[in-house]
């Protein structure tokens, strides 16, 4: 095994002025863009919920308005739904993609680079509502018809709709271009059953993207042809129906879900063999319970809508494909747990977060099943059982997964290891703060608390548990800043890591850290699933992986064309947002923007790629 | 783009196909969920609408023979590129002209039935049906229009140097694949809110 | 070194063990929770606990099992020094189909126990049912008897054990009517009607609030449901029926006089007097009431005075506007209202 990084990391790919970050086409730096952006986007969120806590400690609060916390929550979903973890597992498909499939970059680098220009300026565009005469206040999921011009007159709901149209078009985008990268640029030997489990649920993740998506996007047209040229598909007044939003935004948002935990288990498959020295357990079993939970997800949406009244039989159909996903899922879990099992395993950073995503998911995947219960489910629906459940999937499992991630591949951003005595004091303090915050969550909807309630009054016996809940969640902010300071201070002067601090299995372990922007100097031909594992062990054909060689380090390769950079993409991202924006301020943006758009699509076409 | 065979950016394509093509092909899928739900919203609505379910006013003769345009033209397409594939850059050109025109042709016709429609008072704020049908059917027109517009570039591009006999023609077969996909989804529509 | 790293992992997860059993304990020992859904008074509620119950030891059962395998293989199988590389095991058939047909057999099992529940909670009424319909709005409900010719707000009465079909609409947006200790909720969809049957089988009064978020005073919109034995309820019917008892003191009188100089027959109807207006409650029996405002504040002087010098300031963006009243001026207007027994 050639270890090419020995002293100080190579940090060609990481610096360089603004300029070309902002024209740069390379997958690595792009997903530096995406992680900072998304983290940057999940304190905001963050502090949304700390706001939304403080105000909910005590009964009877006053810390926000009414008006302002109908905001808070909405902004609060949306953002760290769209904005913060959705683009976070985009960092890693962005990193990891290439580098797991032996790869030089994504199949389309410009497209790459629009996608997340996109999501930049989508989230920018976004959020300046809350300066702009209001930010969102229908919640995260905007029922009609309470987004209707008659009872949404100012632009919030605009800003919110727009904003999701224009971050879906990212998010399409963006997976169209992971989908041909997994299915073209594969380097020779990597079957399909060879890939990592990461590539298998980011393929899963992008295929439920881009069938998940359109459903919201008719939505959001829908609901914009309603506010801006007088039709009533929501509208019972005109004949339209309110429900017909809800199966719209539900067929993408079920899905959605499973697009923001597959990513959180495709990164702890890889994370629990590492760290147990095994391979991973039932390797086909888990690559098709992925496939399977992203099938019967599109069929079980109307379980959000129990309480609408679509009669028994729908119900009942839709109880029972609910509870079957609970099959698939268990299987993943008990194939993680037998991977653990004799193995030899060590409690670094990266694998605590892992552990804790299993062990956290599963609660919330059961609070899921009780939910998936009509009759249950209507006594607790909308309640803060249903926050509780949400917060278990989405905090426990895609949060703590994704930490687990940024933990075992930071060193392969950036050469350097996470300090592992603040990781631990991290994990601690995160794992006791969001059970702290959520657990009690559900006896508060045991207990008969509405969710989206701005205050409750103290005769109602809500007061401890909200207490409890809200020292939590101060806890996790303590966590997230102790996660905050220690990136900071190790991307700077962390222990070097070396190419493969883990002993890790998979192809991006054999390449420098961080990796050259060639990533490979020669494509690696590859014969198992775990291809540098083989080749340290001496298991397998040994000669597999094609090594950069030692004479490689420090030349720029003159022999290996990479994509050129390109200020397309900002500007054509740019002229979208711009184009949207003109439905909210001025139709003369919309000209602009249109004319950006079209010049920098015609400097696109023009422009060599390489 | 670059106009790369096969090999892209020096890459050894895993399944042989091009990337491009494998992208429209993801793309399309995406696009078919989009006008699947459309489609939906029209059938929910078609029975739903108050007033003028405006099934009298559909012009059957008109549109049948807009379809009847827009299927000959995926035929031309077809044709276009086994020209330019043959090394028959003149007659590519013809078929691709035809395309064109046709596509045109179809547009008209919406345009015309559209005018018509409001003339006889149904827009889309008139009633649902009018809603969706404008939506659907003027979301599919939108993807008529680009399509034309994408087969100008095309032809633009032939008067450019490319597609020349033996070079490569991923730019024909995108715009082809699109061009084949938006009339399929146009038989479907025609199908489902003009015939049922 | 090893012993700290195992201290280390175990110790949250026991604690989270803890937390959530005395967490447990807690939630069934605190009495204190008048909306909770773990008192049920009629069948439909039952059911609903009953089936929760259900699910929930069983998923408690998953969690102590898979949980527990989940900390057993990690203390097992730490790292030890001296470790050489483990052996590698790739998967086991058996297993899979084990491990994919035992939790099959546990979610047929729930749902087989739900499937009857869902049919039973959808059941339709009888022949004797009495008829309410309940209409949602931004940000209070309002109740009609059809039969009885009783309009109300806010505090729906009942007959015990009697079957009552509750029909649910909506004025302006959803809404939901959810009475923890009756049933489970159901939404209030404008242009549809939803509509169900319970029978209440204890008399008493229940908490129930709006669980469905309705704009800006979502969280104010609570209302009560008051069952009471069938004779109560004649009487309470008899005298919803009456019109407005006429103001017994000269401050009332002033009070009533008020009302259309300070635009409250706009909203308000009060049959008996001039005041005939839709947008807001009934409120010829308001007097008769326990609450005001959809449950927010007791109906009594000062609850009331509170409301009417400043409906905003109690409940902040509601569509109560009204001029700002002299002192005097709600001094009339509550001694009259309190009157309209
Ligand atoms: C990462 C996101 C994520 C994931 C993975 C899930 C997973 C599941 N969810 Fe959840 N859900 C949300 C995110 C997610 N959910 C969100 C955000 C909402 C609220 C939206 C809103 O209203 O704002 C929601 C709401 C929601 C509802 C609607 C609640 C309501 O509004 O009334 C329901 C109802 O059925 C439900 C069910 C389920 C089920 C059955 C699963 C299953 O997939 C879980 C399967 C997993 C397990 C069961 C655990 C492991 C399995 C075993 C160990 C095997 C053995 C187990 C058994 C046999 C039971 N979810
Ligand atoms: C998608 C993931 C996600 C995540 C990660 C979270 C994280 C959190 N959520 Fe969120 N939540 C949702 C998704 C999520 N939530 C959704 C979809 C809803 C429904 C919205 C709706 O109803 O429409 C919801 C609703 C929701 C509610 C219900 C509101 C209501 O119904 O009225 C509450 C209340 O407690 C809550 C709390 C929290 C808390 C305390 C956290 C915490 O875990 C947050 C922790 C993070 C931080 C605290 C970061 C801040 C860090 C610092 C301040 C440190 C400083 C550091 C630096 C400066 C570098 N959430
Ligand atoms: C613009 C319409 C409007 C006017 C004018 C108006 N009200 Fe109201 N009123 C409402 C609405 C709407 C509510 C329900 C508020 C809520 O709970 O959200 C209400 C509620 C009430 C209630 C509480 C009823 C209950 O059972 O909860 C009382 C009492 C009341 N109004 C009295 C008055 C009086 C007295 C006046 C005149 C000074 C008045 N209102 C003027 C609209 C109006
Ligand atoms: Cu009405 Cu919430
Ligand atoms: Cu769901």
């Amino acid at each position: 095994m050639a270890t090419v990084t020995t002293t100080a990391p190579d940090t060609r790919t990481f610096s360089g002025a603004a300029w070309s970050w902002i024209t740069t086409v390379d997958h690595k730096r792009i997903a530096v863009l995406y992680l900072v952006t998304a983290l940057g986007f999940f304190v905001m969120g963050g502090v949304e919920a700390l706001l939304i806590r403080a105000q909910l400690a005590r009964p009877d609060a006053d810390v926000v308005a009414p008006d302002r916390y109908t905001e808070l929550f909405t902004m609060h979903g949306t953002t760290m739904v769209f904005l913060a973890l959705m683009p976070m597992s985009a960092a890693f498909f962005n990193l990891l993609l290439p580098l797991m499939i032996g790869a030089r970059d994504v199949a389309f680098p410009r497209l790459n680079a629009l996608s997340y220009w996109i999501y930049l300026f989508g989230g920018i565009f976004i959020n300046i509502s809350f300066v702009a005469g209001g930010a969102p206040n229908a919640g995260w999921f905007g029922y009609a018809p309470l987004t209707a011009t008659k009872f949404a007159a100012t632009h919030a709901i605009d800003f919110w709709a727009l904003g999701l149209q224009i971050l879906g078009v990212s998010s399409i985008l963006a997976s169209i271009n992971f989908i041909v990268t997994i299915v073209n640029l594969r380097a020779p030997g990597m079957t399909l059953n060879r890939m990592p489990m990461f590539v298998w649920m980011s393929m899963i993740t992008a295929f439920l993207i881009i069938f998940a998506f359109p459903a919201i996007t008719i939505g959001l047209v829908l609901l914009l042809f309603d506010r801006y040229m007088s039709t009533s598909f929501f509208l019972p007044a005109g004949g339209g129906d309110p429900v017909l939003w809800q199966h719209l935004f539900w067929v993408f948002g079920h899905p959605e879900v499973y697009i923001l935990i597959l990513p959180a288990m495709g990164i702890v498959s890889e994370i629990l063999p590492t760290f147990s020295r095994k391979p991973l357990f039932g390797y086909a079993v888990v690559a098709y319970s992925g496939a399977a939970i992203a099938l019967v997800g599109f069929g079980v949406w109307t379980h959000h809508m129990f309480t609408v009244g679509l009669g028994p039989i729908a119900d009942t159909a839709f109880a029972i494909s609910t509870m079957a996903i609970a099959v698939p899922t268990g299987v993943k879990i008990f194939n993680w747990i037998a991977t653990l099992y004799g193995g030899s395993i060590s409690f670094k950073t990266p694998m605590l977060f892992a552990i804790g995503m299993v062990a956290m998911f599963i609660i919330g995947g059961l609070s899921g099943v009780i939910l998936g219960s009509p009759p249950v489910d209507g006594q607790v629906q909308d309640t803060y059982f249903v926050v509780a459940h949400l917060h278990y999937v989405l905090f426990g499992g895609t949060v703590f997964g994704l930490f687990a991630g940024i933990y075992y591949w930071f060193p392969k951003f950036t050469g350097r290891l996470l300090h592992e005595g603040w990781g631990k004091v991290h994990f601690l303090l995160m794992l006791i703060g969001f059970n702290l915050t959520f657990l009690p969550q559900h006896m508060l909807g045991i207990d008969g608390m509405p969710r989206r309630i701005h205050t409750y009054s103290s005769d109602m016996g809500f007061e401890l548990w909200n207490m409890v809940s809200t020292v939590g969640s101060f806890m996790i902010a303590v966590s997230v800043a102790v996660f905050a300071i220690n990136a900071i201070r190790s991307a700077r002067s962390g222990a070097i890591s070396g190419s493969d601090p883990w002993d890790a299995g998979t192809l991006e372990w054999t390449i420098p850290s961080p990796p050259p922007v060639y990533n490979f100097a020669e494509i690696p031909v590859v014969d198992g699933q775990y291809p540098a594992w083989d080749a340290k062990r001496g298991g397998g054909n040994t000669g597999a992986v094609a090594t950069v060689p030692e004479t490689l380090e420090g030349e720029d390769e003159p022999h290996i064309h990479m994509p050129n950079p390109s200020y397309w993409p900002i500007v054509m991202a740019a002229g979208m947002v711009l184009a949207a924006s003109g439905l909210i301020f001025h139709q003369i943006f919309i000209l602009l923007g249109a004319m950006m758009f079209g010049i920098s699509l015609i400097g696109w076409i023009e422009e060599p790629a390489e | 783009m670059s106009t790369h065979g096969s090999e892209q950016h020096g890459h050894h394509l895993y399944t042989g196909l091009d990337n491009r093509k494998l992208a429209m092909w993801a793309f399309l899928g995406s696009e078919t969920m989009f006008f699947g739900c459309l489609i939906l919203v029209m059938l929910i609505n078609k029975h739903n609408t108050l007033g003028s379910h405006g099934q009298e006013i559909f012009d059957l003769a008109l549109t049948s023979f807009t379809t009847f345009v827009l299927l000959t033209s995926s035929m031309s397409m077809v044709l276009s590129l086994a020209a330019f594939r043959n090394g028959s850059v003149f007659w590519g050109r013809i078929w691709l002209g035809l395309v064109m025109l046709m596509g045109i042709v179809f547009l008209g016709g919406q345009v015309y039935e559209f005018s018509e429609f409001v003339h006889h008072g149904l827009t889309p704020s008139t009633n649902l049906f009018g809603a969706s049908f404008f939506t659907l059917v003027g979301f599919h027109g939108a993807h008529v229009a680009i399509g034309v517009l994408w087969l100008g570039t095309v032809m633009l591009y032939s008067f450019r140097g490319r597609f020349r006999p033996g070079s490569d023609m991923w730019g024909i077969e995108l715009v082809g694949l699109y061009w084949h996909f938006v009339d399929l989804v146009w038989v479907a529509i025609f199908t489902l809110i003009y015939l049922i | 070194m090893k012993g700290r790293l195992r201290g280390a992992l175990n110790k949250p997860i026991a604690m989270a063990l803890l937390l959530m059993g005395s967490a447990l304990l807690f939630a069934t020992a605190c009495g204190a929770t008048p909306q909770t859904i773990l008192e049920p008074t009629t069948r439909s509620a039952r059911d609903s606990l009953d089936l929760l119950k259900f699910v929930f030891w069983s998923a408690v059962g998953v969690f102590v099992v898979v949980e527990g395998a989940l900390i057993y293989v990690l203390i097992r199988y730490r790292r030890r020094s001296g470790d050489g590389l483990p052996r590698q095991t790739h998967g086991h058939t058996r297993l899979e189909i084990a491990w994919t047909i035992v939790p099959t057999i546990l979610v047929v099992v729930i749902a087989v126990l739900t499937v009857p529940r869902i049919f039973a909670l959808a059941q339709g009424p009888e022949a004797d049912t009495l008829r309410v319909r309940a209409i949602g709005h931004q940000w209070w409900f309002e109740f009609v008897y059809p039969d009885l010719g009783v309009v109300t707000a806010n505090e729906l009465h009942l007959p015990v054990n009697q079957s009552v079909e509750i029909q649910l609409e909506s004025e302006d947006v959803l809404h939901s009517f959810w009475v923890p200790k009756l049933r489970g909720k159901l939404d209030m969809v404008p242009g549809r009607v939803n509509k169900f049957v319970i029978t209440p089988e204890s008399t008493g009064t229940f908490l129930g609030q709006c669980a469905e978020f309705c704009g800006i005073a979502h969280a104010l919109m609570k209302f009560t449901v008051v069952v009471e034995s069938e004779s109560d309820f004649a009487a309470w019917v008899d005298n919803e029926r009456a019109p407005r008892a006429p103001p017994a003191s000269e401050q009332a009188k002033a009070g009533e006089a008020l009302l259309a100089s300070k635009g409250c027959v706009a909203c308000h109807t009060i049959r008996g007097t001039e005041a005939a207006g839709v947008i807001g409650p009934e409120l010829t029996h308001v007097g008769s009431r326990n609450h005001i405002a959809a449950g927010i504040l007791p109906n009594t002087h000062e609850g009331l005075a509170k409301w009417l010098s400043g409906p905003q300031d109690v409940k902040p963006g509601n569509f109560m506007v009204i001029p700002e009243l002299s002192e005097d001026e709600v001094e009339s207007l509550v001694t009259y209202l309190v009157g309209l027994k």
